[in-house]
């Protein structure tokens, strides 16, 4: 059952299509011209009209492979062999999963965004654990009892252990997958107003290191801030709208003379600065405001002119937010670009939370999302699965 | 010197070293063949193929910028002659050619609309207009813009 202005969910019918193209009687490998002995000019032009219509499968791929994804999209519009030959080649990106994380019992729960289906799978690994920060398919967990600090993969439920560390109510952030030798697992707590506790850590190693490093410029730091990696810097976005960053490399802090995100004067209500989201796409830096009394305004920010610039489209963009770490895609199907998904689905409809920039409303339209009210651990965007063996 | 018969029952005699260009002759050719007929290569499309590999037999460097310049040029055709040259590079097996057609076809689909890629290539659509619906509601975003735009060659 679908309506007009749904999003469908692409992949199923036209896999379906597309099966059913496959399966009809293929053209000839090679379109024999049957002039021989001379047919007039008319009748071969006419042999070579027809046979634009009859590409052979493996030639027409080998076409379309040149095409870009809203070209292929195009292309596969045109017949049930175009569609057939267009999705075998065509090359999108998936989104991310929302993973919720159980409040009882080791029931974890997976959505898909771009076909609307949720999976279960029982994660015990999970048990006593809060999230932290999730990138490239891993999550990265901190048990309070035990102040175990560790990564696990809930697809392949691998698990690598870090050494133990005291975390109060602070963020923490990673740079890529534990797999990578250059993973680096960063942490920051503010001890005065200018002077910052910095603890990193790589997988490996036996024990963090921490290190106290000034700050001109005011940064407090609690949970609520934000935290990306980004062209090899972590980026933090203090509760007032101020970046610190910090370079593992030349072991350096500082924060940014960059003006806060200019914000609304309406959105300065109750917890206004709770509602927050932090994500990096190919080097850009993106941080969403929200307010439970108007729509999210986007910023991005431009390392150049010192500022950050108030987004009217996103270029295709689309952004996933949830409270802990946010991610964003390009080239993806079945999800809307030019949005925002919210770490939020409504039972009815299994309809995720977005926020179309292009169309200045949220789907589905309601009066308000009050989006600092959430429970900032109970879920988060995480890269999709190579395939659904972990559910079966 | 080996002999090809084109379709139209043309024949060209061409020096062996410019044809092993083309896989499929190199074997028969391998195979003590002389006289190779080519039922589904006609003449005009035989003759641009030869101009072709004449072409690119002697690659040496100096030659590197003038056969670029060429394959600029040899691509500056019709839709209808490109297909006619991939259809016989595909069964000549002539990788280099077919690696300059693929992108050159592509080019002329990239900026169309579904319904001019049809009008170009005359394709009935054989989707049921609820199909085809369905197909053009999911990605909506793909198919801005109702006009059939540019040229149809």
């Amino acid at each position: 059952m679908f309506s007009l202005s749904d999003d469908l969910g692409y992949v199923r019918f036209d896999v379906v299509l597309s099966r059913l193209a496959a399966t009809a009687p293929t053209a000839p490998t090679i379109p024999t011209a049957p002039n021989n002995g001379g047919a007039s000019s008319e009748e071969r032009e006419a042999n070579e009209h027809n046979s634009l219509s009859r590409v052979p499968a493996e030639l027409l791929e080998q076409i379309l492979c040149r095409l870009n994804l809203k070209e292929n999209v195009r292309a596969s519009a045109v017949c049930k062999q175009w569609l057939a030959a267009s999705i075998s080649v065509r090359v999108a990106n998936k989104p991310p999963w929302l993973m919720f994380f159980p409040k009882f019992g080791d029931m974890v729960e997976f959505y898909d965004p771009s076909v609307r289906q949720t999976y279960s799978v029982e994660l015990p690994e999970l048990r006593g654990s809060r999230l932290c920060y999730a990138k490239d398919g891993w999550l990265l967990l901190y048990k309070p009892r035990t102040l175990s600090v560790f990564f696990f993969n809930p697809y392949t439920r691998d698990v690598i252990n870090l050494p133990a560390l005291e975390l109060t109510y602070q963020i923490v952030a990673f740079s890529e997958a534990p797999t990578s030798p250059d993973c680096l697992v960063f942490t920051v707590k503010h001890v005065s107003p200018t002077l910052v506790a910095i603890s990193t850590c790589n997988p490996g190693a036996t024990e963090w290191t921490t290190a106290n490093y000034q700050n001109r410029l005011p940064f407090v730091s609690s949970i609520w801030n934000k935290l990306v990696f980004c062209n090899g810097l972590f980026y933090c976005l203090s509760l007032t709208g101020w970046l610190g960053v910090y370079d593992p490399e030349e072991q350096t802090w500082l924060v940014r003379v960059v003006p806060p995100p200019r914000c609304p004067e309406n959105f300065f209500v109750k917890n206004w600065w709770k509602g927050k989201f932090m994500a990096e796409h190919n080097g850009d830096i993106y941080v969403i405001y929200t307010c439970s009394t108007a729509n999210p305004v986007i910023y991005k920010l431009d390392q150049i002119n010192k500022i950050w610039v108030e987004m009217q489209t996103l270029g295709g963009l689309t952004l996933f937010a949830s409270f802990l770490s946010s991610q964003a895609r390009t080239d993806i199907l079945g999800v809307m670009r030019n949005s925002i998904y919210f770490s939020k689905v409504r039972f009815y409809g299994r309809r995720c939370i977005s926020y179309s920039v292009d169309h200045d409303r949220y789907y589905p339209r309601k009066q308000c999302y009050d989006w600092g009210e959430q429970d900032p651990f109970e879920s988060i965007w995480i890269d999709a699965p190579p395939d659904l063996s972990a559910f079966n | 010197m080996i002999t090809l018969q084109s379709s139209d029952k043309d024949v060209f005699e061409i020096e062996q070293s410019i044809l092993i260009q083309s896989g499929t002759i190199k074997n028969m050719v391998e195979d003590d063949f002389t006289f190779i007929p080519l039922p589904s290569v006609d003449t005009e499309t035989l003759i641009k193929i030869i101009e072709y590999m004449k072409k690119h037999a002697d690659k040496t460097d100096s030659k590197e910028k003038n056969i670029k310049e060429f394959d600029k040029d040899f691509m500056k055709k019709t839709l209808n002659e490109l297909f006619a040259l991939v259809f016989a590079a595909n069964y000549l097996h002539i990788s280099s050619l077919l690696e300059l057609l693929y992108p050159s076809i592509a080019d002329r689909i990239k900026d169309k609309i579904t319904e001019a890629i049809r009008q170009i290539f005359s394709i009935r659509c054989d989707f049921t207009p609820e199909e085809e619906r369905r197909i053009i509601m999911d990605n909506k975003w793909a198919h801005e813009g109702t006009e059939i735009e540019g040229t149809l060659d």
